[in-house]
Formats: structure tokens, sequence, C-alpha cells
């Protein structure tokens, strides 16, 4: 009648549970959950064929028919109107039909199609990777967009997928947070900022800790203002004083809790430093992902793809990546694949920048046994349209567009549903956000509508009340 | 038999106290039940109790014909009594051993049922014991039909059974228990009556330190001062403690400390979020209204028909000081919406945004969650979908805008008619000199005077004075001009409109809304605009429309059309005009935004124009057209315009392509046209006098106030033409009258301007099917909820008046209960329903249910007020109380439901930040209003700006909510970054610092210091043993900073005397190479141009022209003869420029560090604001690339030169040639570098207005501005260098020596010494590096000031 998760009762759950850079806080939890809302339901739900997620988020909008869904048609009708109804697109500038500047070739033994844009990983991953041609989404806006996307909502407030995970599962090791986001150069976090990040009602330790890759200061308030030994006796009177307090308040769980939390942030201090240093990082492998590229936009997404295996290594759960701004065709700081303009130029360089890297670690997660267990997502937040906005770029198409799926049990090589023959909507098996983390935490374990979280008189989900598995992508 | 059963499993199960009295009713109940039958009874139990549970909670997912979870179908009896892969549901006889009690009783819960909803209520989980018992009859033998379900499920049913949930009942009069009556307080007696009941020994009153402590944070957010605290220690008086409660309630600190309560009730922003955040202009109006109100105490009732209506209020609070309506203020939380970045569908939009304001209002006014009503009926409560369309309809019968919530009082009418009365006299004056005029005008145009004739021919109004210029050369086509505009006329394809408005016509604005005085005005031909400054009399005189500034620019003013829907291809067609960025746009959906799709026109100035707007875009949507001023846009706002202005005469929705009548040149003509038709013949001296009758018709026809629309236009054009007399002659009265209205028009208080509602015509929301826009069913008429009463409203506008006079009646069980708890809440830190925001199914229910509604009724009869009711709560005994439990309690009530003690309490975030200002004598307290500041600053918290994409990182980190939606009860987590925020975060340092620096000042010895600091930061004396503890850490603190001293002390003399000995090498070898090429340069003819200032950083600071002066910023440095630029905001500023700077040059020789920066300057000339400036930029625009960077790119352009591409290594000359005429030539290495281009240039420095940069762009040090690596020498020259110019000075090198080419002339032994040397100043940089890395606090008070905020006693209060 119902699945068996006794195994997985919530006191084992919560000593498992761990934490973010500053956010672990095993103490606290018990006190946390009663007062925003309560856990209904979480935890494993069957046997998992992944433990961790390494998202490669490309912020702006890829566009799908000039990267993994080629459309032949395009070419045959370049320069000419829309055979199909245009739908309303936000610039509203919409020019003729734009067959794609790139071309594409079968890859790997499977002979996925994938275009010029990615050479690497035409050469080195080809079979790994399944794409999903029919994904489809609400929202047409940035913003709107990546929310949806992250938390399944399309304003802040939701958690995100990334929290939820770590809400379901804990943390693999206590001394590392479970859901990070990576950044370097001058990457920011997307359109809606640092809450597309959030732990939204769930208990604050499942938020992401942003690691700023190659910063001074890696982790916000890692550095003391002293040194150690200085230090050390400030906590030791810290700590006696404490004591007295905790007293004459009655020893409430939580001024205990804030009192241990000090033990926590101090041996943080130490454990990130050893995380972020790469010495023990071959040669080999520095040139595998193009740490030392001369382009220093893809040297710093190389040195997150590096610093993710560093993290799946070390049981993070849940790592983000974050790509760094071209300034081509109004893909700024936030948005950096949004090529309304120059689109061959902007979409050249935003692929340059991340294909050797994310090749690299396909191939070293490959080599270390640990792709098995990661579920390597690459995806925007929509697609773009097959006609041009203006003369030279596209509007965003959120009707059908591509990402692709890799390792934790996806079968690789292969694609999903599809795309009309001019790219614009998704016709066959057409699916959306919600059945890929239906299916992500299928393959965690996780039964998408079994992990709820009672909030605001409502039990929430990742999925909202949608989603369904896509089990023909999983072996 | 039956009721043993139960009161055992209760027992066994340790059930709470409520659940053993509810077993006791239902004993009774069983008793009767078990002896029934397989009887009609039975059926009627089953048929009343059991079926419609199954059906509303069960079938969903266990059905025969649909999903079947589990293998389970409860839809018939087969299913049930079959079970599904689990095993039989029921075992008919025994309920304790059927799996459907287990998991409906929530036994093992990880396996609960119903699935996604709440338990069941206690009386349906006995109800289905007692059927099991008694055998569970169930006379279903087949599933049922869908029209089977639909009666099952039947809404009213659903309801009425719902209604019993305790906080849908009325609230009733409660006793105040005897057991406690001996109190003086009420409270009191509830608790102390439970206390009793349960056996439970109350804990003693906190001492006095702890309670003042205490009720210092809970009313004002803040510790209390020493003072405060020794006067309340010291008084005796048996009102010590009541006295002090008033005290707190009357500081202005409750007020900020409370607003900020509600503000989390109402998730209070000052942003939209999504894409761009854009600011809600004004929000911060509304948190200083909630600071008043709160202070003043105003009545709650008050306060929420202010919060629906405030702005509909027949009889609104005013504030007559201020001049302010308080009222109108508060409906501004309903515009706190999130608002989309132009969503291609607007619709959806829309239903996102009322949906937000739906949530907000019934959670946090209600405290039940409407919104869940949206797609279906609520799943638990009894608020069917219909409800939610009733509120809809109410929420968007208003259009998102900003109100005037200034005063309009009589005085204020007054002023207004004296303005108009002032210009009334002007006019009067005014036509007497054009009479005079128009009767002197010429006749006969050869004699006509010359100036007159050159006004005509240089006459820039347009076409009007040409026939008159050309003098009737072209008087057939003249008449030509005026057939066709008969033609035009007659065959206006105006009829073809399928909307049109006509203000010139009286009627046609009445459907209309809006803000201001541009519809209460009407529409009056012939106004006329004074103008603001000069001695001219009149700007403009305005044919009939609609004007926003008929009295003043400075007015507010907001147009909004009805709404219309686009069913076909349409255009939008405007005649407007309009001057200061007013703004003119069509809103879809009530989208408040702007965007590609989302068009809007500006206007600033220019004559009448024909505005279209393409509607083909949103066909099938609906949309509104709004003009207003550029303040008054509901988000556009631009509140930095204190004057703008539109007007309006027509507005056409035509069919696409088709073109409106051109009146305008036609209508113009008219009165001339009337003139000259009357005329006998057509020569030029006829045409003459037609011109005069014209003006003489239109001057009269002004004077008697029935100007038509061409005369209007036909007056302006003369005015325009400078051929009407229009000065004011000095000392005259007419001089006199002018000065007067415009000193009177300064006066005119300026609109107070609040996000609120544009009231429209109500109307009522269709019910959406599954809340999908595309499935719009019947309209539902807009009401309050049915568990109260909805009777539809019979109202015009939206009905916010009606909901929020239902929000407060006395039959609504909600409202008063759920503030009641609140306040009980944020005193107590739970609420008695620990679920402040939901009194629904999903909520809690009361510990108290009868002190709840004795508090609730107590609150109403005694006026409302929240300040009285705080009051009663802190005089208990129970608040009183000190947080350490009675070791039963602790064992039998450890969540404290009983309140036999107080909790100890995690302060909120902006209590912990506004302490650590406040204890560091930091804390700004003025002013408590105004807009919202941001980062570092030091005012309270609550002004603290809220930018939904960019949350404050302190206050996030200690739960200050996200502004998403209702947060009654905010989280109170424990995490380390917590605990990294207050060990290592420099404002913690920088607080700590402070107040060590003030101890240190203020007392001398150790004990004395430390005494006070205990006093400021705890509100008590430290123990003996925390003295001993914190005088040892200071003096081991002190010793470990003495020798750290001394060490560094150590390591610098030792640098100091290496780096000297280094110099002198250095020197020595750079003296060899310049003898050298003294005697070489002695031969050369051309020594070059001189500059103003030449830096040559190998010898020092000094300019070697002696002219400017340079200071270092940050940690630039001079090194190995180059100035280094490497740390944190590094940079060189000189003294200012004594000279004026038109063309100029800059040069410099410098190394790149890193090829990855962007935008740093190496040197720059800028104003000294920092807002204009000249720079030579590295990689702002285009990675590697060297720019002649300008302010906002002013003067810059992609000089296209090759990128660089070696860091570190290669010293580099470059050269920027900013020449007279503009353009702007770049160098490198002494050869031209990219393309030279034509600027906008050259931009002018004022002397001694402008100064040198090296290493920094412009301004302040931020962000990409400042330029990485080492320049070796900086020249400034006040003209253009040429080609050649530039080549000799890169190839003399001037004075400054490259080191390779220096090092080459030392010898063997110097080079050794000089690495030796080199290695150890190396050494002794580093050492010192390390410790200058982590410096530590200045001194040991700091340390102990920075360890004090570290204790829990800092954020927690007990």
């Amino acid at each position: 009648m119902f699945a068996n998760h006794s195994e997985f009762s919530r006191r084992s759950m919560l000593s498992r549970c761990a934490s973010g850079f500053g956010l672990m806080a095993l103490e606290g939890i018990h006190a946390l959950e009663t007062r925003a809302g309560t856990r209904q339901g979480g935890g494993k739900h069957h046997q998992a064929r992944a433990k961790q997620v390494i998202l490669c988020y490309m912020s702006g909008g890829f566009s799908h028919i000039d990267s993994f869904d080629p459309k032949p048609k395009l070419q045959k009708l370049a320069g000419k109107p829309m055979p199909v109804t245009v739908e309303r697109t936000q610039f509203n500038n919409n020019g003729n039909i734009f067959p794609s500047p790139f071309t594409f070739k079968s890859c790997g033994q499977s002979g996925l199609a994938i275009s010029s844009m990615f050479p690497k990983m035409q050469q080195w991953c080809a079979d790994d990777l399944t794409v999903i041609r029919s994904m489809t989404t609400r929202f047409n806006e940035h913003a709107q967009g990546n929310f949806a996307f992250h938390t399944g909502f399309p304003f802040m407030g939701h958690p995100s997928a990334g929290a939820w995970i770590n809400y379901g599962l804990g943390s693999a090791n206590r001394n590392m947070p479970g859901y990070v986001v990576l950044q370097s150069g001058g990457a920011v976090p997307p359109h809606g900022g640092v809450g597309l990040f959030s732990n939204g009602f769930l208990p604050a330790h499942h938020q992401a800790s942003i690691l700023k890759v190659n910063a001074a200061e890696a982790v916000a308030n890692i550095q003391p203002a002293e040194e150690t030994d200085l230090q050390q006796s400030r906590l030791r009177l810290i700590n006696r004083l404490d004591r007295d307090f905790l007293n004459l308040s009655g020893k409430p769980a939580s001024v205990e809790a804030a009192i241990k939390n000090y033990e926590t942030a101090f041996r943080m201090q130490q454990a990130v430093p050893e995380l972020t240093d790469l010495h023990e990082e071959s040669p080999a492998t520095r040139k595998l992902y193009g740490i030392d590229d001369p382009h220093p936009q893809k040297a710093a997404y190389a040195h997150q793809c590096l610093m993710a295996r560093r993290l799946v290594e070390r049981g993070v759960r849940f790592v983000e990546l974050s790509c760094l701004s071209e300034n081509i065709g109004a893909g700024g700081a936030a948005n950096p694949w949004d090529q309304h303009g120059d689109l061959e130029k902007g979409h050249g360089a935003m692929a340059h920048q991340v294909d050797q890297p994310i090749a690299a670690l396909l191939v070293d997660l490959k080599q270390r046994g640990l792709l098995e267990q990661t579920i390597v997502v690459f995806a925007g937040e929509f697609g773009r349209t097959p006609f041009s906005q203006g003369s030279n770029g596209r509007d965003h198409n959120p009707f059908g567009f591509s990402l692709w799926v890799a390792g934790g049990g996806f079968k690789g090589g292969g694609t999903y549903g599809a795309t009309d023959e001019l790219g614009y909507h998704a016709i066959e098996r057409p699916c959306d956000i919600y059945d890929l983390w239906a299916t992500i935490l299928h393959q965690l374990g996780i039964d998408h509508e079994a992990q709820t979280y009672l909030y605001g008189g409502r039990n929430m989900r990742l999925t909202d009340v949608h989603g369904s598995i896509l089990r023909d992508l999983v072996s | 038999m039956a009721g043993w059963d139960y009161t055992m499993l209760c027992n066994t199960q340790g059930l709470t106290l409520r659940i053993r009295r509810i077993v006791l009713v239902l004993t009774c109940r069983f008793m009767v039940l078990s002896t029934l039958a397989e009887t009609a009874e039975s059926r009627t139990f089953f048929e009343e109790r059991i079926r419609p549970v199954l059906a509303q909670d069960c079938y969903q997912c266990h059905q025969h014909s649909g999903p079947r979870k589990g293998g389970l179908a409860l839809d018939d009896r087969h299913g049930l009594l079959k079970g599904g892969d689990s095993g039989p549901a029921v075992i008919p006889g025994s309920p304790n051993e059927s799996l459907l009690m287990r998991l409906i009783r929530h036994e093992d819960p990880d396996r609960t049922m119903p699935r996604s909803g709440a338990k069941l209520d206690e009386k349906t989980v006995e109800d289905f014991a007692a059927w099991i018992r008694a055998g569970a009859h169930d006379p279903r033998d087949h599933p049922p039909t869908t029209e089977e379900i639909q009666k099952d499920t039947d809404w009213q049913a659903v309801m009425e059974r719902r209604m019993q949930w305790w906080s849908f009942q009325p609230i009733k009069p409660v006793d105040i228990p005897l057991a406690g009556s001996n109190h003086p307080n009420p409270v009191d007696a509830f608790i102390e009556a439970r206390l009793a009941a349960e056996n439970l020994e109350a804990s003693p009153e906190a001492d006095r330190q702890t309670l003042i402590r205490r009720l210092s944070f809970a009313l004002r957010g803040l510790p209390p001062t020493p003072e405060e605290m020794r006067r309340y220690l010291l008084d005796e008086s048996p009102r010590a403690y009541e006295n002090l409660v008033d005290e707190f309630l009357k500081s202005p600190r409750f007020g900020e400390r409370w607003a900020r309560h509600w503000m989390d009730w109402i998730r209070y922003a000052d942003s939209h979020g999504s894409e761009g955040d854009p600011m809600i202009p004004n929000a911060w109006v509304y948190r200083d209204y909630l600071i008043r109100s709160l202070n003043q105490d105003v009545p709650y009732d008050q306060l929420l028909l202010e919060h629906l209506a405030g702005d509909l209020l027949a009889f609104p609070r005013l504030d007559q000081k201020e001049k302010r309506n308080e009222s109108a203020i508060g409906t501004s939380h309903l515009r706190m919406v999130f608002h989309g970045f132009a969503p291609t569908d607007a619709m959806e939009e829309q239903i996102r945004f009322v949906d937000d304001q739906i949530n907000t209002v019934s959670k946090a006014f209600l405290g039940v969650t409407v919104s869940c009503a949206r797609c279906h009926d609520h799943k638990f409560d009894p608020i069917s979908q219909r409800d939610y369309y009733a509120w809809y309809g109410i929420m968007a019968s208003g259009r998102p805008g900003i109100i005037d919530a200034r005063l309009r009082d009589d005085a204020d009418a007054e002023h207004r008619e004296s303005l108009e009365e002032i210009k009334h006299h002007l006019k009067e004056l005014m036509i007497h000199t054009w009479r005079s005029y128009a009767d002197q005008l010429p006749s006969n145009w050869e004699i006509a005077p010359e100036t007159w004739k050159k006004g005509v021919q240089e006459s820039k109004a347009g076409d009007l004075f040409w026939p008159l210029a050309k003098k009737m050369e072209s008087d057939q086509a003249f008449r030509l001009l005026m057939q066709n505009a008969a033609k035009i006329r007659e065959h206006s394809p105006t009829n073809r409109a399928l909307h049109q408005w006509d203000f010139t016509k009286p009627t046609a604005a009445a459907p209309w809304y809006g803000l201001g005085p541009a519809l209460e005005q009407g529409i009056t031909s012939g106004s006329w605009i004074p103008t603001l400054q000069g001695d001219q009399v009149i700007e403009s005189i305005l044919p009939a429309g609609l004007y926003s500034h008929l009295i003043s620019s400075k007015d507010a003013g907001a147009l909004h059309s009805p709404k219309f829907k686009i069913d076909q291809e349409m255009d939008l067609w405007m005649l407007i005009r309009g001057e200061g960025g007013s703004m003119a746009r069509y809103a879809v959906a009530n989208y408040p935004r702007n965007g590609t799709v989302y068009p809007v026109e500006n206007l600033n100035g220019g004559p009448w124009t024909w505005k279209r707007f393409n509607l083909n875009y949103w066909k099938g949507d609906s949309i509104h057209v709004e003009l207003t001023t550029a303040a008054d846009q509901a988000v556009l706002a631009r509140l930095d315009r204190e004057r703008s202005w539109f007007g309006v005469r027509k507005m056409l929705i035509m069919p696409s392509g088709v073109e409106p009548e051109n009146t305008l040149l036609e209508e113009a003509y008219l009165p001339l046209k009337q003139a000259y038709d009357q005329a006998s013949s057509g020569d030029i001296n006829t045409l003459l006098e037609a011109y005069a009758t014209s003006l003489q018709a239109c001057i009269e026809s002004w004077s008697k106030g029935r100007l038509e629309e061409g005369q209007a236009q036909w007056l302006q054009a003369w005015l325009d033409a400078g051929l009407l007399p229009n000065q004011a002659p000095s000392e005259s009265e007419m001089s006199k009258l002018l000065e007067a209205w415009r000193h009177k028009e300064l006066q005119l208080a300026m609109p107070l301007r609040v996000p609120g509602k544009i009231e429209t015509k109500g109307f009522d929301q269709p019910l959406l099917e599954r809340g999908d826009a595309k499935r719009p069913l019947d309209a539902v008429p807009r009401s309050f909820l049915s568990l109260v009463d909805d009777t539809p409203y019979e109202c015009e506008d939206s009905g916010r008046l009606q909901l929020a006079r239902d929000l407060i009646r006395q039959d609504n069980p909600l409202t008063r209960r759920v503030i009641v708890n609140r306040l009980w809440h944020h005193l107590f830190g739970k609420g008695l329903v620990d679920t402040p925001d939901n009194f629904g199914k999903l909520g809690s229910q009361p510990s108290h249910p009868e002190l709840l509604d004795f508090l609730a009724i107590q609150f109403s009869t005694s006026g409302w007020s929240l300040k009285q009711t705080i009051r009663l709560l802190v005089t208990s005994d129970a608040w009183k109380r000190s947080s350490l439990a009675s070791e039963e309690a602790g064992h039998t009530d450890p969540e404290n439901h009983l309140w036999s003690h107080f909790d100890t309490l995690r302060l909120d975030a902006e209590a912990i930040r506004d302490q650590l200002l406040w204890v560091s004598s930091k804390l700004e307290l003025d002013p408590m209003e105004g807009p919202p500041v941001n980062g570092i600053n030091q005012r309270r918290s609550v002004f603290q700006r809220i930018k939904r994409n960019d949350l404050d990182p302190f206050l996030a980190l200690f739960d200050a909510p996200t502004p998403l939606s209702t947060v009654g009860s905010r989280d109170s987590t424990n995490v380390p970054g917590q605990s990294l925020k207050l060990l290592n975060d420099r404002f913690i340092v920088d607080c700590a610092e402070a107040w060590a620096d003030q101890v240190i000042k203020s007392h001398a010895g150790k004990r004395e210091r430390i005494v006070a600091m205990f006093e400021r930061i705890f509100n008590r004396a430290p123990s003996l043993g925390e003295l001993a503890l914190c005088e040892a850490y200071v003096s081991s603190m002190e010793e470990q900073k003495n020798q750290r001293l001394a060490r560094v002390a150590e390591l610098t003399r030792q640098m100091d005397t290496s780096q000297q000995a280094l110099d002198a090498i250095n020197g020595m070898a750079r003296s060899r190479v310049m003898n050298q090429r003294q005697r070489s340069e002695r031969t050369r003819i051309n020594t070059g141009p001189e500059p103003l200032a030449a830096w040559d950083f190998s010898q020092g600071l000094d300019d070697q022209m002696g002219n400017l002066e340079l200071t270092l910023h940050g940690e630039a440095r001079l090194e190995d003869g180059a100035l280094v630029l490497s740390g944190e905001k590094s940079y060189l500023s000189s003294s200012p420029i004594g000279h004026e700077v038109g063309p100029k040059t800059l040069e410099t020789w410098l190394q790149i560090d890193d090829l990855t920066q962007r935008g740093g300057g190496v040197i720059s000339l800028q104003d000294l604001d920092g807002q204009v400036f000249d720079a030579i930029v590295f990689a702002e625009q285009e990675q590697g690339r060297w720019l002649a960077g300008s302010d906002v790119f002013a003067r810059t352009q992609s000089l296209k030169g090759p990128i660089e591409t070696t860091s570190g290594l290669e010293w580099i000359h470059l050269a920027v040639v900013y020449e007279e005429d503009g353009m702007i030539r770049a160098y490198r290495n002494g050869k031209p570098y990219g393309l030279a281009y034509q600027s906008t240039g050259p931009v002018a420095f004022a002397a001694d207005q402008s100064q040198v940069l090296i290493g920094n762009r412009h301004g302040q040090p931020i962000g990409n501005r400042l330029f990485r690596g080492r320049i070796g020498q900086c020249r400034l020259y006040l003209q253009a260098l040429s080609d050649k110019e530039i080549l000799q000075s890169f190839e003399q090198a001037g004075s400054w020596i490259p080191q390779d080419q220096w090092i080459k002339t030392l010898t063997l032994e110097e080079k050794q010494q000089r690495n030796d040397l080199s290695h150890r100043v190396l050494a002794a940089k580093e050492a010192l590096k390390r410790s200058s890395d982590k410096p530590g606090l200045t001194n040991s008070w700091a340390d102990l000031a920075h360890s004090l905020f570290n204790l829990k006693e800092f954020i927690y209060v007990r």
C-alpha cells in the first residue's frame, strides 16, 4: 500500500543532514522545522541510481536550433517569413527565418547531433549526453524563467531544487555544505538574484553557499581579522561567559545550538582553504579543463568545472556553475547567453567558454568512476526563436527547446521528444521542468510526489502539482 | 465498554489534555451508538458521517475506475473489505486492528492519511472508529457514478462540515475563570486556572534587570539605556513597572519596532522583484505611515479600513499640521506585489499579482488562505472558488497607480481660487493691451513697419504666417489648402473609429478615471498658463481638452480610459502635448511596467501631435490608456520631476491603417479663413486685413470666454511669432500681478505621492475554471467570504470599502482573534494559536481558546487599541515570569504551552543590528522617516531598503523574512554563518572599535571599563567571575599585542635598513645611465614641448614640473622604481590644476598586471566631483584593448587597436591626444594605436576644478575603475602633441630609465650585493605581510567589545 521508507526515519535523516558553509546546524534543525512549516514526507523512497547533481546553467537561454536540435528545413526557408503563426515575443522585432550559422555533425557511436559550437563535446562525450528536445516552459522572461527552472515557481520565496535535494538526502559529508553555487571572474547570479538559490521555507541550512572559486575570500566572512591564537583566546572567553547565560536562560536548545555554532564556524575557517587549493591537481588535469587557457572567461569557467568535481568528490549533493558574460548581443552579466543580436558571435564565444571545461568535467568524472553517481545537467531557462530578432539575433522561445542530461543512470547518446520542423514548438512528447526534476529526483531515490513540506496551508513540492518521470530516459 | 476502550487508548498514547476532554464527550455518544444494529439508524450514520468523508477525502486516490493507489479502492464496499497491497483496510468490529484507523489516526508518522491534507478532525476519526466497531455497515455495492460523487461532495454540505472548525465559530462572550479571579489582570486568571488544573507551578517574576531589558526589546526593539535602568531599579513605587510600560509605549521607538512586525504581515518591499527589480515609488511613505499610526495608537479597525479603502473614506483621518490625508496612504501595501518583466501573457501576470493581493490580505488580517481557492474550492477550509473570484473582482477593479495623499482642504481650495483670480485680472489687462495693439495693426503691407514685416517673415510658428510672408504669391495654394481642409472634415475617417473620445466636448471624459485636477477641472477652451519666469506673461493659450496643469504644473495628474478589448487589428491615436517627461501609454491587463511590447511615449515639449500606438500584438487582450505626469506612473514614475504636464484633445481607436483627419493645421486656419472668406478682393492688403480682423475676433472671443479650438491656436501662433505683446512692463500692475501669481504658485503644496489604486468602475470577475484565464465561466458578484456573508456588494466601484467593513464587522469570527493572537505571538514568542497566519484546518488550535476569545472581545470593546492590548499582556504575571522553568513544568510541558515561565527568545534581525549600532553609540535615530537607506548606514534597520533581488545580507542571515507573503512567525535559525558574521565581519569589528574608543575615553580603570561595558550591553553589572575573566582576557590580549608590535617594529627596521642600501645601489646605477644620456642629449636640437606635470616614479612622487602634488591612496606604493597598483582602492590623486584644460595629451609608461582586468584607468583628468573625465583606460568595453575613456562614454569610441597579450613583462608607452576640434588620437610605443576618431569634445575643464588621477578611472575607487599594474611615468600636456612629438617623447623616454637598462651597468659584485639586499627586503616584507593580513583589532578593549558582541546574551533575551 505504501512505499517502504522506514529505513530513513526522520531522526536518522536529521543526524545525517549537514550543512552549508556557515549554514550547518545540526542542533538547530529541530526547533526550526516546527516554525516555518513542517516536514510531511521526505527522505529516500526507493533505490537510488545517483547521489549528486551538477547543474551547468546556461543563463540567458541558449539556442537549441544552433546546438542540439538541427533543423535543415530552416536552411531551405532561409530569409522567408515564418510559415506558421508567430507567437508573441518579448521584443516584437521579429524577422524572417534565420537558419543556424553553425553546422551539425553526428558524433560518437550513437551519432548524436551536436553543432560546431561545441567541438569538444562532439569529440569527448557525445555518447554520454541525453538530449531532451521537447522542453517547454510557461515563462518568457529571464527572472521568471530562472525561478521556474530552479524552484518550480516563477517568483522568489520557494526552495531551489538544490535545497529540496539536500532536504531529501542530507549531505554525505558533514564538513561540507550540501548545496554550492560556484562563481568565478565576473560571474553573478542570473536575473532574480541569490533568491534563485534559496532554501525558501525549508530550514535555512539547505540554502546554497556561494563559493567564489578564485577570490581571495572564497566564502563570505570565512577569514578572521586576527591570527588563530588570538581568535582562540577570544572563543575561549566567549564560551566561558556563554555558559552562565545558558544556565540563567533555562538551557533552551536554541541557545545551546547557538553556542555550538561557534565550534563549527571555527572548523569551517580551516576547511575552506583546503578545498580551494588546487595544488594537488596534476598539470594534465589542469590542461584537460583549460585552467590556464589564455581566454580569461574560459579559464575562469574551467576553474568552476574542476571545483565542481572536487565538491562532488567530497559528497556535495548539488553544485551549480555560473557562466561569465562575453558582453555580446544583450548578453549581460546575469544573462550571458541572451543574444538578441549578434547570435553567431555571442553564442560562439559563450560556447567556447564552456565547451572544453564541461566536456573535460564529464571525461574526468567518468575516469574517476563518479559519473555513474553524478547527474550533470546542461540547461537554460528557455530556447530561442527560429526566426531572427532584428537581423542577426534570436528572441526567447519558451514553446520548445533543448537541454541535456548525463551520468547518474541516464542512458546517454540519444534524444527524447522533438520540436516541429522549424524548431518552434515541441510537438513530440512535450515535457517541462517539472518532468525533468521528477526524473532527477527519481534517480536520486526520491518520490517527487511524496517529498512535501507543509507551508502556508499547503503541502508544497518542488514539482508543484505537476511532473511525470521520463522513464525512457533512464536505464 | 466502548468508553473504557477509548480512554485506555488515549491514555496509553499520552495524548494531550484537549483530546482527553473530547474523548469524554465522545464516550457518551458511543454508549448510545454501540447499541445500534444494522438498522435505519446505522444507515443514516453511514450516510451522514462516513460516506461524505470517504467521497471528499479518499475517492480521489482510491477508486475503481481511476487512480487506485496501493491497489486500494474505497469507493464501494467490496474494495473497502478486500483492501489493497497491505491487506484489508477495515476489519469490521475491530477498529484498533483496522489498518484504516491506524492511518487516519496518524499512528505511524511515515504512513498517514489522507495523504495530501490535514488529519481528519478528531470527531470524524472517532466516527470511523464507532462505525467499524458497529460492524462497518456499508450500503455501497457498486462504485458511484459521476453524478453520485458530485452529490456526495456537495459544497454546501462540505462547507457546513468545515464551518465546525473552531476558528469559524462565532466569538462568544467568556467568563473569567473563578479559580483565577483574584488576579488583577484577567489574562492571569485564564493562565493560572489552567496551571492550577494541571498542577503546575508558575515560575516567579523575573528580576528587574531582566524585566526592563525584556520589556524594552519587546516594545521598542532596543535595550534600555543605563540611565533608564538605574531609574527603574531605584523606583520603589508599586506602579514602577506600569509606569515603565507606559513610558516605553509612548516612546517613538515603539512605532518603529511594531511597524516592522506589521511589515512582516503584509510582505513589505521597496521593489517589485523579477528582472530589473524596479523600485515601488515612495513605498516608504507607507512604512512611515505605519510608524506614525502605531505611535498614535490609531484603532486597529480604522487601520484595516484604511488598508483596504483609505482612499475611499468619506471622513478620512487627516493630519492638518503636515497637510496629509493619512488614511489614503493605507492602501499602499496592495501595490507591494511582484511584477514580472514584460510578460507576453499579460492576463496571466494579472492573475498572479491579484492573487498576491488576495493572499496577503486574507492571511494577514483573517488568518485564512483564500488564495488556495483559486483553481478549485479550498481543500480544507470553508472557502469556495466563488469566494476567491468574488474577491478577485474587488481587487482587479482598481489599477496600479499613484495617489495623492496631500490634504486638499478649504485652505488649499482658497489658495487655488486666488491663483485663478489673479490670472483673471492678468488676462483682463492683457486683453486691454491686445485690443489697442490690434487696432493699430498695419493695413498696408508697403508701409508696414520693417520690424513687423520681419516678424512675419521669420515666424517659426509653423505655416500659419506663410500666406502673408509670401505676399500672396501662392494665393491659389492657400485657397486650395482651405478647400481641402473643408473636404477632409467632410470625409472624416473618424467615422470609422471603433472608440473615440473628443475631449473638446464636455461629456467625453465622463467614463474616465484619474487623479488630480485634470478630470475635476473639466474641459475649458481658452485656459491659459502664465510663465514661471522671465518678463513674458503668457506661456500658452490652450484649446479645449483635458490638462493636468491648468492651476499648476506641480499638480498630480493621471487619466485612465475605460478598458476595452482588442478584438481586431487596430491602432490607438492620441492628440497630445506635454512637457517634463509626462507619459502616454496603454496598459494591458493593468500591467504597470514598460518594455518593448509595453511602449511608453515620453512627452518633452513640442507641438500638438497625433501619437499612434499599434495594438495588433495584443489582439484578444483588454487594455486601457493612461496619460500621466512624469511622477504619477505606478512603476515608471520619475519622482525627481517636480513639474511636468500633459494635455489631450482627442483619442481614437481605429482599424489599423486608417489615419485620423489632420485637424491640426486646418483648425488653426479657421479664424483666418472666416475673415478672409468675407473679404471682397484677394490682394495682399486684404489678406493683411483678414489677419488683423481674425486677431481681433480671437481677442474678443477670449475676452468673453468663448474661444474656439482654432482661435486658441491662432492666438498661440501670434504669440509664438512674437507678433503679440506678451511683456509685462516693469513696475506695471501687470508685472506685479504676475509676480504675485508666481509667488503663490510656488507656495502651493506639492502632491504627496504614494502607491495606491486608481479606482475604476467595479466589475465582476468570471470564475476561471481551474484558474485558467482561457476558461472563464460565469461572473461572480463581488462580495465577502461566504463563511461570514456573501451577499453581493451593491456598489458602482470596486467594493473595497465594503470589503473593509466586512473585515471588521462584529460577526466576523476571524479578524479580532487573528490580531490579538499576533500581539501575543510577538510578545511571548509564540501565539496562543501557534500558526498565526493560518487559523484554518491546517493551522493549530488555540492552547487557551477562552482566553483568545476574551482578548478578542476585550480588544474590540475597548476601542480596538493595540497599545492597550499590548499593555494588558505585558503587565500580566504570565509575561513577567522568569525564563527558568520549574522542574515539573520542564518535564510535563516542555514546549511551554501553558505559559508557566517565559521563553528565552532570539532577537529579530533588526533588533540585533540596531543593538550593535546602539551599543557602539553609532545609531542615528533621526530622521525617523524618509526614503530607505542602503548598505552601510547607521539608521534603525526598519529604514533599510528592501530590494527584493538584493536583500540585506546581515538581516537575511538572521531570518528577516523574504517579502513573498505574510510572515507572522519568523524562523529563528541557528546557522554558523551567523557565528562567522559576528566573528569576522568588518561591520561588527567597526562597531567594536568604536565602542572601545568611547569606553577608553570615558573610563580610566580596567574594572570601571568592564563594568561600564556590561551595563551598556547587557543592562547589568558583571559578576565577580565575569569581571575576573574579562580582566584577564584584556591583559593577555594586551600582552600579545605588545609582543606583536615589537616583532613588527624589528622587522620594519630590518626592512628599512636593507631598502636604503638597495636604493643607494639602484640610484648609483641610474645616475650612471643618466650621465651618459645627458652627454648625448646635448647634441639634440628638439627638446619637445613642456608638460604641465611630469612624474617619474623612479624618482619619487614629486611632479618634476613642480605644479601638482600627488596623494597615495589604498596600498599604492613605490617599489623598484615604479608605482605599484595592485591592492584594493589603490590609486593616486593630484592637487587641483590651476589652469583651464582644453586640448591636451595624456602620456604614460606602464606594465599591465593581468589581462583579465576590465576598465581600469591609468591616467585620468577629471573634474573634482569625478563626474566628467578623460582617461587612458584598459579593456573597459573590449577585453584587452585600450580606449580613451570618458564619462558615460560621451567622447569614447572603439579605437579598434590590437589586443594586449602579455602581462607583467613588457613596458608599454601610451599616449592619448585630445585636439581642439574633438579629434582623439591614441599612440602605443610611439606609433598610432588603432584609428583616430572625431568625438563630440574636447570638454573644457575649468581652472582649479580638475585634477589628475593615476590608477583610477574617475570618482570613487569602486568596481572596475582601478588599474592593476606598474606605472613608470606619467605626463599631462596642455596641448595636443603631434605624431612626431609623441614618437620623440617615446624615444627619449624622458628621464625615466627602464630597469633593464640601468641594471646592465652594475658590476658582478654590485649585482650580488643587490640580490642579497633584495632578498632581505622581501623576507622582511613577507613576514610583515603575514601579520598585517590579520592585524587583529586595534586594542584589547576592542577585543573585549568584540567578544561581548559574540555572546549569546547579546542576541537572546530571557
